[in-house]
């Protein structure tokens, strides 16, 4: 009984969260990177994710040491 | 000395009419007050003396209808009911570790976004410090990213945390007057 509230818990709160897309959209806006929104994207690993803008940019945005950074590609 | 009797008779006849002309015109004002009594009363247009009168003259009605004009007293009556202003509650300003701690807690905001924003926040503390240490830098210039900072954060939060977002705003001038200052400034967390 435990574990199964748990784990509701753990989806409520992961449904609180953004979406991962609309986290990566987000970031690309406060960097200022022109993006439209996210077309697809790509998890190479942990914090690491390719980004497929629908105006055509693609990114890599991923996480080094405590800083979030943004490479085109 | 018939015509003196004739002549005689008609002035008598003439003086018996004039007396009953005469006692006539007398009578009548007590018959007739009723007439005069209506127009002067009417000019005044009190009401409680009307309300005899009126049965035997039907003219009354018109300036009765001038009555209505007390009705404008009572319209001020409503008037001052009529402002009912509703205080809503507004969210209270909030401090610098405040807003640290709910940026931090809040679901609104995802983990890159959120890592992002305390990097610039970060970046931003660094640059207030150079230019407390030695007043490198230029103030305005530092003014401006805190208010691209504040305005990214605020929309980041205005859909999910509208409260929080209006108590930024709110505390906007606050934060920066205490990041300004030197001796507020050395009391932040490092």
């Amino acid at each position: 009984m435990r574990k199964i509230a748990t784990i509701l818990l753990l989806a409520i709160a992961a449904s609180a969260e953004p979406a991962v897309p609309d986290d990566l959209l987000a970031v690309l806006t406060l960097k200022g990177k022109p993006c439209g929104s996210i077309k697809s994207h790509e998890r190479k690993g942990e914090s690491d994710y390719l980004v497929t803008c629908t105006d055509g940019h693609r990114y890599r945005v991923s996480i080094q040491g405590d800083r979030v950074v943004i490479e085109d590609k | 000395m018939v015509m003196r009797i004739a002549a005689l008779r008609t002035v008598l006849v003439a003086c018996a009419a004039s007396a009953v002309l005469l006692s006539c015109n007398g009578s009548e004002p007590e018959t007739a007050p009723t007439e005069p009594r209506t127009a002067p009363t009417e000019a005044p247009a009190p009401a409680p003396p009307e309300p005899a009168a009126p049965s035997p003259e039907p003219a009354t009605p018109p300036p009765n209808a001038s009555a209505p004009k007390p009705a404008p007293v009572p319209t001020p009556l409503p008037q001052p009911e009529a402002p009912a202003p509703e205080a809503q509650p507004e969210p209270a300003a909030i401090s610098l570790e405040e807003l640290g701690a709910r940026i931090k807690a809040t679901p609104a905001i995802g983990a890159f976004s959120k890592l992002s924003l305390k990097n610039d926040i970060d970046d931003l503390v660094d640059d207030l410090r150079g230019y407390h240490e030695g007043h490198r830098g230029d103030l305005d210039d530092l003014h401006q990213s805190y208010e691209a900072l504040v305005l990214k954060l605020m929309a980041l939060l205005e859909d999910d945390e509208p409260d929080l977002a209006l108590a930024l705003a709110r505390s906007r001038d606050d934060i920066w007057s205490r990041l300004v200052n030197p001796a507020e400034f050395a009391k932040l967390p490092n």
